[in-house]
C-alpha cells in the first residue's frame, strides 16, 4: 500500500533503516518515545507503533521473559520440549519462560534461547553454567556432500584470498556473461517460489531506477530446515559473493542481508565475514580499484514468520508493518522503497556462486531442466544420521532417507516435508518419489526447502493440524480476511476437539481449507491447506472418531 | 483514428475493449457490467489496490477454454484476451466462506446498528444469502471500548471488519498517518497514534482539529499536510474540513460502509 512510507522511509535509506531503529529502540533499556523518531522522518507516530506491535520480540510479554523454548514442528515431534520448559521455569520462574518459532536444531532438538544464544541437545544438562554465562562447548550440525558435484558445500570460496581472486575474475566478466551463465544453469529460486534465478536478474537489470538493491532473504523459519543457517554459518562467502555479483549485474550499489533473530550465531558469522571484507576493500567504495561499489549491511528479523515472504520483508525493513503486499508490481521493477530490487533466497545465491565459479553445465547435467542441479537437504533427529546434505536433484527419496540419512531410529508414519507449508508424506509414498519439485507437486506435496520433519508412529495427527493451525493462526500478518479469520478459526475448531468440547465438523473443514487456499492473498495462509489436506487423506481413518461429516 | 490494435478481453463469454483506465480486472469489469456484478469489502477506487477482502476473486483463464485461475480481481491487472469469469459455483462458495468467517467476528444486531440498511457488508452478505455462520463458538473481538472522546470522529470496533481503508486513506490521500492497524493475525485492529484516543490533548489528530478549526479552510490544511514532506500525494481538489480523508472520495463513509470505525459526520462539521 503506502508509497507514502516507503518513500519517506527511503530517505532514511538502508544503512540507518526505519526497522533497525525502531527495533533498537524498543529493545535498548532506555528506549526514547517513539514520537520523537517518528518525528524526526515526518512519519506518523501510528506508523512506527503499527510496525513495533507486528513483531513478537517487541513486545513487552516477550521482553519479560529470559528463556524461549523451540515449539517447532520437529521439537514438538520429538518430544522434548515440555520436560525441557520445566527445567528452565524451574531455574528461571514459571512466567519467565517463553516460545520462538523454530531455532534450527531439529537434528538434535531440546532446544531453547537464552541470553542471546541457542542451546540444543545435551545443552541444557549445563544449564548451570549457562546461566552462569559461561561458555559451554555445543555440537555442531552434521554435514556432508553427495552431491555429482558440490556446489554449495565446497571449499572453492572459504577464505577471503579465495573471495578476492573469484571477484577478479568475475569484475572483468560482462553482465551479460553471468546472466547468460544463471539461466543456462536452469537455476530456479530455492525459497519456495522457484522463480528462475537468471530471468530475476535480468529483468532487474533492465529496470530502470536511480537506485537498485539485493536483499537476500535469510529469514528461513521454516521447521525442519537448517541449511540456510549452515550456508550463513559455514558457506557465508558463497552468499555475500552471490549478491556482490548480483549487485554489479543490476547496478546496484546497496545490499543487506534480512536473517531472523533466532539466528544469532549466523548474524555472528556473517557480521564477521562483512567486516573483514571491508577491511581488504572486497566490499565498499570502488572494489579492487574498479568503479564499482557494493556495500552490505544486516537487518536481524523480530520474530514474525511471514517476513520470509519478499513483500513483507521489504514492508519490514521500511519500517512498515509487515504485512503482504498486492503484486504486481514485483520487487524487480518496485522494491525496497518502490526501487528495483531482487530478492534472494540464501541458498539461491550461494548457488549462483557455485555455478559461477563451477560452470553452469555441470549444474544443468544434473537433474531436470525445472529442478535442475543440486539441492541442501535437512534430515531430523529420527534419522540415524541427522544433519545437512548436498544433494543431486532427481534422487529417489528413499536413497536419501534410508542410505543417506541411514534409516529411522524409532517407527515413523509420516514426513512433513518442506516446512510448516509443506506436503506431509506417509511413509509408503517415499518409494515413489524423487528429489524434484515439479514430482512433489504433482503428488500433492510441496518441496519447498526440502526439510524433513519426521512424525512417529505414535504422534496423533490431529495434534498436527492443531499444531498447523496454530502456526499459521500465530503467524498470519492479519492482512487478508481468509488468512487471518481462517487460520484462527480452524485453530478452534482443533482446540475442541482437543479438548473434547466439540467434534471437527469436515464439511466446513473442508470448505475452510479450500478457501484458505484459493482466497489468501500470501502462501501462509493459502499453503497451510497443503499439508492439513494431506494429512485428511492420507491419515482421516485415524481421526474419524473427532469428527462429524456434516455441520 | 488511433493507430494502436484495439486489445480485448472477455468478461463471461463476451468481448469488451480494454480502456487506459481499467487498471486492473476489477475496474474493466465494473466499467462494462456494473458496479454490483462483483462484490467488494476492503476496496476503494480513490486508493490503491489492497487485497485484503478477497470476495472480488474471479477465475480467469488466458485463452478460451484454458486452465482458469482463481484471482482477486482488484489488483490482478486485465490482459488481451483474458477470459474472466464473474461468477460460478467455485467463485460464489468462495465468496460466501469469506463472508462467513467475516460474520464470525461481527456482532450480528443489524436491526439495532445505526447503518442497519445502509450498509456494505449487510449488502453483500444479503446477495449471497448469508445470514449466519456454522462455526461453534467462535472467538470475537467484543466489548471493545468505543472511542467517544472526540467530537467529530468516533470509533467503534466492534463493528470493524478490518478492511483498512480509514488507515489507507489517513495515509494515501490525507498524510497525517494518525490511524494504523496494530497487533498481527486474529489480534490485529485499527488503533490511532500509539494507542490515544481520538481526543486525548496532544494526539496529532487533535491539533489537525484544532488547527482546522481555527483556520476554517482546506487548502491550508493541504499545505500543512504537504509540509510533513511527501511528495507522491495524489492532487486532487480538496473539499474543505476533509481531514479525515473521506471528503476526497464525495461520499461519506459510515453509512456505506457499515464496518469502518472511523465516523466522520462532515456535514456536521462547522466549516
Amino acid at each position: 500500500m503506502s508509497k507514502n512510507i516507503s518513500n519517506l522511509s527511503g530517505r532514511i535509506g538502508l544503512k540507518d533503516n526505519l526497522f533497525k531503529q525502531i527495533s533498537e529502540n524498543t529493545l535498548s533499556k532506555n528506549p526514547k518515545d517513539i514520537k520523537e523518531i517518528a518525528n524526526e522522518h515526518n512519519l506518523g507516530v501510528s506508523t512506527l507503533h503499527g510496525a513495533e506491535s507486528f513483531y513478537e520480540f517487541l513486545r513487552p510479554s516477550h521482553r519479560e521473559k529470559k528463556a524461549f523454548v523451540c515449539n517447532g514442528s520437529a521439537c514438538m515431534c520429538a518430544g522434548t520440549q515440555e520436560k525441557l520448559k520445566d527445567t528452565l521455569k524451574e531455574k528461571l520462574g514459571d512466567d519467565k519462560v517463553g516460545e520462538m518459532f523454530c531455532l534450527g536444531h531439529c537434528y538434535e532438538n531440546n532446544a531453547f534461547h537464552y541470553d542471546g544464544e541457542n542451546y540444543a541437545g545435551k545443552d541444557i544438562e549445563k544449564i548451570d553454567q549457562i546461566l552462569k554465562g559461561e561458555e559451554i562447548k555445543q555440537d555442531k550440525f552434521f554435514s556432508k556432500s553427495y552431491a555429482t558435484t558440490s556446489f554449495l558445500m565446497d571449499d572453492k570460496l572459504s577464505s577471503t584470498d579465495q573471495f578476492k581472486d573469484q571477484l577478479n575474475k568475475f569484475l572483468k566478466t560482462s553482465k551479460q556473461e553471468i546472466i547468460k551463465s544463471l539461466l543456462e544453469s536452469n537455476l530456479t529460486g530455492r525459497g519456495g517460489a522457484g522463480f528462475p534465478t537468471g530471468m530475476k536478474w535480468d529483468f532487474c537489470s533492465k529496470a530502470k531506477g536511480d537506485k537498485k538493491y539485493v536483499l537476500c532473504n535469510a529469514d528461513e523459519g521454516d521447521s525442519g530446515a537448517f541449511s540456510d543457517r549452515y550456508l550463513l554459518e559455514d558457506q557465508p562467502l558463497k552468499v555475500i559473493f552471490g549478491m556482490v555479483l548480483c549487485g554489479m549485474v543490476i547496478g546496484s550499489d546497496e545490499g543487506v542481508l534480512y536473517i531472523r533473530g533466532e539466528y544469532p550465531k549466523s548474524i555472528e558469522a556473517i557480521n564477521g565475514c562483512i567486516n573483514e571484507l571491508k577491511k581488504l576493500n572486497l566490499l565498499g567504495d570502488n572494489i579492487l580499484g574498479t568503479d564499482f561499489s557494493f556495500d552490505l549491511g544486516i537487518c536481524i528479523g523480530q520474530g514474525a514468520y511471514i517476513c520470509g515472504e519478499e513483500t513483507a520483508l521489504i514492508a519490514s525493513i521500511e519500517g512498515r508493518r509487515a504485512e503482504v503486499d498486492v503484486r504486481p508490481p514485483f520487487p524487480v521493477t518496485e522494491g525496497l522503497y518502490k526501487k528495483p530490487t531482487v530478492v534472494n533466497n540464501v541458498e539461491t545465491l550461494a548457488a549462483a556462486t557455485g555455478i559461477l565459479i563451477n560452470g553452469p553445465e555441470k549444474f544443468s547435467a544434473i537433474g531436470n531442466k525445472k529442478s535442475a542441479g543440486t539441492k541442501l537437504v535437512c534430515l531430523d533427529s529420527f534419522f540415524n544420521n541427522p544433519g545437512v546434505y548436498e544433494i543431486d536433484m532427481g534422487t529417489p527419496m528413499k536413497k536419501i532417507f534410508n542410505e543417506i540419512g541411514g534409516g529411522y531410529k524409532e517407527p515413523v508414519k509420516a514426513f512433513q516435508v518442506g516446512g510448516p507449508l509443506g506436503g506431509v508424506v506417509p511413509l509408503s509414498e517415499i518409494d515413489n518419489l524423487n528429489l524434484d519439485f515439479q514430482e512433489f507437486t504433482a503428488k500433492g506435496f510441496m518441496l519447498g526447502h526440502a526439510s524433513v520433519v519426521s512424525i512417529p508412529k505414535d504422534f496423533s495427527m490431529s495434534e498436527y493440524i492443531h499444531h498447523l493451525f496454530e502456526f499459521s493462526a500465530e503467524e498470519s500478518c492479519g492482512k487478508c480476511f481468509p488468512g487471518r479469520l481462517g487460520s484462527y478459526r480452524g485453530k478452534e475448531m482443533f482446540d475442541q476437539a482437543k479438548k473434547g468440547t466439540a467434534k471437527i465438523p469436515l464439511k466446513l473443514l473442508n470448505e475452510l481449507l479450500v478457501t484458505m487456499q484459493k482466497g489468501c492473498l500470501c502462501a501462509l495462509c493459502g499453503a497451510i491447506p497443503t499439508p492439513i489436506m494431506n494429512i485428511l487423506k492420507y491419515f482421516g481413518e485415524e481421526m474419524k472418531n473427532d469428527m462429524v461429516k456434516d455441520n | 483514428m488511433s493507430s494502436e490494435k484495439r486489445k480485448i478481453a472477455y468478461i463471461d463469454g463476451k468481448p469488451y475493449e480494454i480502456g487506459a483506465n481499467h487498471t486492473s480486472i476489477l475496474k474493466f469489469v465494473k466499467s462494462y457490467v456494473g458496479e454490483k456484478k462483483v462484490p467488494t469489502l476492503c476496496d476503494d477506487p480513490n486508493l490503491a489496490p489492497y487485497g485484503a477482502c478477497r470476495v472480488c476473486s474471479v477465475e480467469v483463464a488466458l485463452e478460451k477454454d484454458g486452465p482458469t485461475r482463481m484471482v482477486a480481481s482488484c489488483h490482478t491487472p486485465v490482459a488481451e484476451n483474458q477470459h474472466i469469469f464473474t461468477s460460478n459455483e467455485a467463485i460464489t462458495s468462495l465468496r460466501k466462506n469469506i463472508v462467513e468467517l467475516v460474520l464470525t467476528d461481527h456482532p450480528m444486531e443489524c436491526d439495532s446498528c445505526e447503518v442497519n440498511n445502509n450498509c456494505e457488508l449487510q449488502t453483500v452478505a444479503n446477495d449471497l444469502g448469508i445470514s449466519d455462520h456454522r462455526y461453534n463458538s467462535p472467538k470475537q473481538h467484543k466489548g471493545i471500548p468505543r472511542d467517544t472522546s472526540h467530537d467529530y470522529m468516533r470509533m467503534n470496533l466492534d463493528n470493524c471488519i478490518n478492511c483498512g481503508r480509514c488507515v489507507r486513506a489517513c495515509d494515501e490521500i490525507q498524510g497525517p498517518f494518525v490511524l494504523t492497524m496494530s497487533g498481527r493475525g486474529f489480534e490485529s485492529k485499527i488503533t490511532t497514534d500509539n494507542d490515544m484516543m481520538f481526543g486525548d490533548s496532544d494526539s496529532p489528530q487533535s491539533s489537525i482539529t484544532r488547527e482546522l478549526q481555527s483556520r476554517r479552510g482546506g487548502a491550508e490544511l493541504a499545505s500543512a499536510v504537504l509540509e510533513r514532506g511527501v511528495d507522491q500525494r495524489p492532487q486532487r481538489p480538496r473539499r474543505p474540513g476533509s481531514y479525515s480523508g473521506y471528503g476526497d472520495t464525495g461520499y461519506t463513509p459510515m453509512p456505506q460502509w457499515g464496518n469502518a470505525p472511523l465516523v466522520s459526520d462532515l456535514d456536521d462539521i462547522p466549516f
